[in-house]
């Protein structure tokens, strides 16, 4: 018991870069488990961009470019498909309910999106939550739109301002819809998902602002007022895709084959769930970039205990001679050492997890507001066990190195010591 | 032009060809309940090593042969042991099928001219294979284990797709790895 002491009043002497050391382990290992965490989190909010719809219907192309145009409005439909097709499948006696999208037209680089008002009831993201309002309500009238927390916090609007849609999908369009404006009846909480860069209207507006256009520029001479277009049949031709919940999750299959081999128009029905999966196969190689990042960083903080602990000898060597006076045998000095190491990498990992449980339990909030993921408070996974368990044993393994050579100089120097 | 009578009911299964790669098969997996489908399409070159017509008896034999080892669905798909599913029901079908009883009557000419005609590389078949398992415990269906790779050496990768309750996904299977955790 009294070496313990010893070792415990020499690790007191040399507190400053014991701290440091154990300082550069915590910090390390915060960093490691916290991107861990946090990729897996940033992962399953991926997969739930989102939830509760079952299959995503299109023009025939390919998964992820449908699962792209359609959930994160990035690029283009190839084809959109016809109004006919889409109350055919609707009418399937497996389908729930559907929502339909009509996407090609921005506000001020925003995205614009027709739809009717099963998307506000219909649309799920993240672990089954539905949107909500932050003020206002779903569309009634025609001209009414619907904004994204981002549309609305960038462009500064409020409940009641007037919008002018531009046809097209550039940030800058000179083709605007500017005899139609829209009034901004509803604004939505964020959501952390494509949902909040989106203008919403109805497919029925979507309509209304093309009555007098033609291959994307108005027909000249041809002008109909926004109140004569609300007097004029405004069902849609064509949409450029639909959401499809359905009775019974088992008929998934079942749907997805009726929809690929729909005669009249060649679809393509995808199982959004499988589709993020493979986009995320993609894109997700930079998440492994970040573990690996971060496990360098552990190995870092590990090879400065190595210097410490190595430099620590040196000036340690007359300590180690009065120990071996005092009856220590060589293998105590070996002991001594890697108990330090040991000690040092447990406690960095100690404080490590206690100061991730911090930062969590502050940031969680601020998280889930800004970016939509919602980070569990949990005890470890076993993934972050095994983390946990190589940094301690690296620990120990880089701790065998000082301490194999303070046990060779023991040997060596005996009592005497020549420095 | 959509809906217009020309798409009559069997005209677009001429033109319309499904992607067809050999050595590749889809697998779709649905639960709801403690209901589970599960749904195997493969080309037959996969499972019985030709997709023309049956024509010589060792040609019936490899299918029947093929058939019976599909047909043995607990012994081709083992989830884990807690969930407790056992296979109920199973149907296997393919367009080489339907043929095997005509064989036997009288179109022994035809059949080799179209023997001839499919080494030529013209015909395509699939397999396909549905089954239904019902599970005592869905809820702690983690796994997975698929051995069709071991009953028909021809089959080289399965792309699965799953939808688990609220959860859908997707794999791609191999001979090596040939477990998917849902």
């Amino acid at each position: 018991m009294a070496i313990l002491s010893l070792a415990w009043k020499s690790l007191l002497n040399r507190r400053f870069t014991a701290l440091l050391t154990l300082a550069s382990i915590a910090l390390s290992v915060t960093l490691l488990v916290g991107v861990e965490r946090l990729r897996t989190e940033a992962r399953a909010s991926f997969a739930n961009t989102l939830s509760g719809t079952d299959l995503i219907v299109g023009a025939r192309s390919g998964p992820v470019q449908l699962l792209l145009y359609s959930v994160f409005r990035i690029g283009d439909a190839t084809n959109n498909l016809s109004w006919e097709s889409y109350q055919d499948i609707a009418a399937h006696p497996k389908v729930a309910w559907t929502v339909p999208i009509s996407l090609g037209d921005s506000h001020r680089g925003f995205r614009v999106l027709g739809t009717t008002e099963a998307y506000f009831e219909h649309y799920r993201y993240g672990r089954d939550r539905r949107l909500s309002f932050e003020e206002g309500q779903p569309f009634s009238d025609l001209y009414d739109a619907v904004l994204g927390a981002e549309v609305a916090d960038t462009l500064g609007y409020q409940i009641g301002d007037a919008i002018i849609v531009a046809h097209g999908a550039g940030e800058v369009s000179f083709a605007k819809h500017d005899d139609k404006p829209f009034r901004v009846l509803g604004i939505l909480e964020r959501t952390g998902t494509p949902v909040d860069r989106t203008v919403h209207v109805s497919l029925e507006a979507i309509e209304a602002i093309h009555v007098d256009w033609q291959s994307g520029a108005p027909i000249p001479g041809l002008s109909i007022s926004a109140d004569q277009a609300r007097a004029m049949d405004l069902t849609p031709k064509a949409i450029t895709a639909f959401l499809v919940g359905l009775e019974s999750k088992i008929a998934t299959f079942q749907v997805q084959r009726f929809v690929n081999e729909y005669p009249e128009e060649p679809l393509l029905a995808i199982l959004p769930g499988v589709a993020l999966s493979q986009l995320w196969d993609l894109i997700g190689v930079a998440e492994n970039v970040l573990l690996i990042v971060s496990a360098f960083v552990v190995v870092v903080s590990l090879f400065g205990m190595l210097t410490a602990l190595l430099t620590s000898l040196n000036e340690r060597r007359r300590e180690m001679a009065i120990l071996r006076s005092v009856g220590a045998r060589p293998g105590h000095v070996f002991a001594l050492i890697m108990g330090e190491a040991g000690f040092l990498t447990l406690l960095g990992v100690l404080s490590g997890m206690a100061l991730l449980y911090l930062a969590l339990i502050a940031g969680q909030p601020l998280i889930e507001r800004r970016f939509g993921i919602f980070v569990p408070i949990g005890g470890p996974t076993p993934y972050e066990w095994g983390l946990l368990g190589a940094v301690i044993a690296a620990g120990f393994l880089v701790g065998s190195i000082p301490s194999y050579r303070a046990y060779r100089l023991s040997l060596a120097d005996g009592l005497a010591v020549r420095i | 032009m959509s809906g217009t009578p020309l798409a009559v009911e069997h005209d677009h299964e001429h033109r319309r060809h499904g992607a067809h790669v050999h050595g590749v098969a889809a697998l779709n997996l649905a639960l709801e309940g403690n209901e589970v489908q599960i749904e195997l399409g493969s080309p037959a070159a996969n499972i019985v090593g030709f997709e023309h017509a049956p024509s010589s008896p060792d040609d019936h034999a490899a299918l029947d042969k093929a058939v019976a080892t599909l047909e043995d669905g607990d012994t081709l798909f083992r989830f884990n042991a807690d969930a407790g599913c056992r296979m109920e029901t199973v149907t296997v079908t393919s367009e080489m099928l339907d043929g095997e009883h005509d064989n036997h009557d009288g179109h022994a000419h035809n059949e080799s001219e179209e023997h001839e005609h499919d080494h030529a590389g013209e015909t395509h078949s699939d397999i396909e294979a549905a089954y239904h398992f019902e599970c005592e415990a869905p809820d702690t269906l983690r796994r997975l284990t698929v051995e069709v790779f071991e009953a028909f050496p021809g089959m080289e990768e399965i792309k699965v797709q799953y939808v688990i309750e609220r959860k859908q996904g997707a794999a791609s299977l191999t001979a090596k790895d040939h477990v998917v955790r849902f």
